[in-house]
């Protein structure tokens, strides 16, 4: 029997009991032993692990562990949440594990390897394009069980299109916890002193790249297309906008050296060519030393940029081929549940449904770039932020968005490695565009089995 | 008795490197994702997979470019410091204090700081360029430039340590000597010719073993400043094995990488020690 199928065991078994106990976790001694039990490690872990519990006994409370990222900008909305958690659920204790370095892949690393000791984490902060990692290894509990069992949770509540985002082959694996997506941001000093007027911002590719021109005719550099942002996420949204697809539907077949890719990197390659765009990675810190004009890039910075600048930053929907609204593949995280036995994967299963309540939607949305999943406070803070143009962009695109593309197979993060290798030579002048995305579509293509 | 005392030590060397370092075989014969429930034998499979990858031929070729350079270019600094500081006389202290502080100083903060002097926009080196009229360069973000960049890093942060191991190793030559050059009219060229440098070498033969090993071990300043980039020009041994193993989650291939990596070190520590058995004087 594999993990999966006893986990679904569990559900089964255990759910009914549970709803009908109502909402109170019951902690019992029983799963310390089994967890003891189920350990894989040396007797010397064991003894540590027990320690660190504390008399199995005397703890009335279930200790759930959560693994998650940190830094100022994630704390400001991670630590509330635990907090409000704990205040809500007075039976469940969380422990967050913080991985202050390597963002999603650090993160992921993390759980994996407690996974593979033995010691998985209860719930994991997984980013949008690694929601298949985690299936795959086939540590990650579905939670539609939950989801219908449960009648304290509600579908109505989210925005759709995010829970849409958690699915993998017809199954909700991840509970959204933000979304973001990407955004322009305008550095407005520069704009004035450039002859451009920030409050007509450009709309199309073209106006971008005029744009650019001025800006560097004065002094700036223009414009940076992020593209070095995790899993190559700019470059998706332009292909999509530009027409193109990663893949074809079935998700075997890459498409994104045809037309549009090619176009999209032309497009990108002239920009640098003509130094109109630098070739760097570091999008926050040139930003937010004043010398860029124009910065795409994730929505999350709504609430970093402003902060870290000096001049009246301005965020607004980002420029496509034609001027029209465009597609918005999206960024984000969400959470997971990697419980490993009854009570942990019930209280796990509690701060997964926690996420999606109008509490945390609202620690979400005061205190961080992202756009949270509950619909009635999206409603909420879209009257109280109407005066906030940044947020109203934020909410308006946060409606329209479309899943990251998520490559099949085990080699996402490989892939992503080559995509970003393909546009940096293109980038740097070392390939042409067609050479560069026909090269790496021809390193993708083996990777991507049935 | 003695072995009772050792015991402990012994133990636990034995279960937490010997035994890792041993179970990477095994996990080099299995196609297992990090964290997966599944795994699969499948026998030398990823060595031939590793015989045909550009990536591991493109890593093993910077290491040994990365660790040549840096290795020869600090011994060499290194030496020259060692004489030099030797002859400051008072400032002695200091003068060693000041360039041994990188070898002290944690690679991954001063990599960091490295990162703010490199930048190609907002950086103190292209600004130093902007004002002296140069065209800056994007130092980390040119495939040409990066490997320059890092190993310009690994020199500053060893020839201290090189430094170091020579100065003990010129209070360890008698003065004797020198007056005794001296009066035979010999130069200080001659001198360094006739006496430093061979008296020097088991000096220098130890410090060219421990300068290879930190260099080939060079991590961090790569980590942080280029991730192996641009277009895999400072990718080496080290943090190729990390980006498979826990970016790429290929827990299988990335022990296999660990395995060539490390019999390619055991080769060359080997070699080194034939070689210290001709060098030492006695």
């Amino acid at each position: 029997m594999s993990r999966f199928d006893r986990i679904l065991l569990v559900e089964e078994k255990n759910i009914p009991t549970w709803i009908e106990d109502g909402v109170q976790v019951r902690p019992e001694v029983v799963l310390m032993r089994r967890a003891l039990v189920a350990s894989a490690l040396s007797t010397i872990l064991t003894i540590l692990a027990v320690f660190a519990a504390g008399p199995p006994a005397a703890a009335q409370a279930v200790r759930i562990t959560f693994v998650r990222l940190t830094s100022a900008a994630h704390d400001a909305y991670l630590d509330p949440m635990a907090a409000a958690f704990e205040k809500a659920h007075p039976g469940i204790a969380v422990e967050s594990i913080k991985v202050p370095t390597g963002g999603y892949e650090a993160i992921a690393a993390r759980a994996l390897l407690s996974a593979a000791a033995g010691t998985a984490p209860d719930v994991v902060q997984v980013g949008w394009h690694l929601t298949r990692t985690f299936v795959e290894s086939g540590r990650a509990v579905a939670l539609d069980t939950f989801m219908k069992a449960d009648r304290a949770f509600s579908n109505d509540n989210l925005l759709p299109a995010m829970l849409e985002l958690g699915k993998v082959d017809g199954r909700y694996y991840l509970v959204p916890v933000g979304i973001s997506t990407p955004a322009m941001f305008i550095n407005e000093e520069a704009f004035q002193r450039s002859g451009l007027d920030p409050k007509s911002p450009p709309k199309t590719w073209a106006e971008t790249r005029a744009a650019a021109e001025k800006l560097k005719a004065a002094g700036y550099e223009g414009v940076l297309w992020g593209w070095s942002i995790t899993g190559n996420w700019i470059f998706q949204t332009m292909l999509e906008n530009a027409g193109g697809r990663m893949a074809s539907d079935d998700g075997l077949t890459v498409t994104f050296n045809r037309e549009p890719g090619v176009r999209v990197a032309e497009y990108l390659a002239d920009l640098t060519a003509k130094q109109l765009m630098p070739v760097t990675d570091q999008t926050v810190q040139l930003f937010s030393s004043g010398r860029l004009g124009m910065l795409i890039d994730s929505s999350f910075q709504r609430v970093n940029l402003p902060k870290a600048s000096r001049f009246p930053v301005r965020m607004v929907s980002i420029p496509t081929p034609d001027g029209r609204p465009g597609r918005l593949p999206a960024g984000g995280n969400g959470i997971m549940v990697l419980s490993q036995d009854v009570t942990r994967l019930q209280a796990a299963w509690r701060f997964a449904r926690f996420v999606t309540e109008p509490p945390v939607s609202r620690i979400v949305g005061e205190n961080s770039g992202y756009t949270p999943a509950n619909q009635s406070v999206i409603a909420a803070l879209r009257k109280q932020y109407a005066t906030d143009p940044n947020y109203q962009t934020q909410l308006n695109d946060a409606a329209r968005v479309v899943p990251w593309h998520s490559w099949p197979g085990a080699h996402g993060a490989r892939i992503s490695q080559i995509l970003r290798d393909a546009q940096q030579a293109f980038l740097l002048g070392r390939k042409t565009p067609k050479a560069a995305l026909d090269e790496a579509a021809a390193q993708i293509q083996p990777l991507l089995k049935p | 008795m003695a072995y009772l005392l050792l015991l402990p030590a012994f133990v636990f060397f034995v279960v937490f490197k010997f035994g890792a370092v041993l179970y990477l075989i095994p996990l080099s014969l299995e196609d297992w994702r990090l964290g997966s429930t599944t795994r699969a034998f499948v026998g030398l499979g990823n060595y031939r997979k590793l015989l045909v990858s550009t990536e591991f031929w493109n890593a093993l070729t910077n290491t040994i470019v990365y660790t040549v350079a840096v290795g020869v270019l600090s011994i060499a600094l290194g030496l020259v410091l060692a004489l030099a500081v030797r002859r400051s006389g008072r400032l002695q202290g200091i003068y060693q204090a000041v360039f041994f502080l990188p070898v002290a100083a944690t690679m991954s903060a001063m990599a960091v700081v490295w990162r703010f002097i490199f930048d190609t926009n907002i950086g103190v080196l292209n600004a130093m360029a902007r004002a002296w009229g140069l065209s800056p360069l994007s130092w980390l973000q040119d495939d040409r430039l990066a490997m320059g960049a890092v190993v310009l890093i690994g020199v500053w942060s060893n020839m201290g340590y090189a430094m170091v191991l020579f100065l003990a190793g010129l209070t360890t030559i008698s003065r004797d000597l020198y007056e005794a050059a001296a009066i035979d009219g010999a130069s200080a060229p001659q001198q360094f010719r006739a006496i430093t440098w061979p008296l020097l070498s088991p000096v220098t033969l130890f410090v060219v073993i421990i300068l290879t090993l930190r260099a080939v071990q060079a991590f961090d300043s790569i980590k942080v400043l280029t991730n192996g980039g641009p277009l895999g020009a400072t990718q080496v041994l080290s943090h190729l094995l990390f980006q498979v193993g826990f970016q790429y989650f290929d827990t299988g291939f990335a022990s296999t990488i660990s395995v060539v990596f490390f019999l390619l070190l055991a080769g060359v520590t080997l070699l080194q020690m034939r070689v210290e058995r001709r060098v030492h004087y006695q």
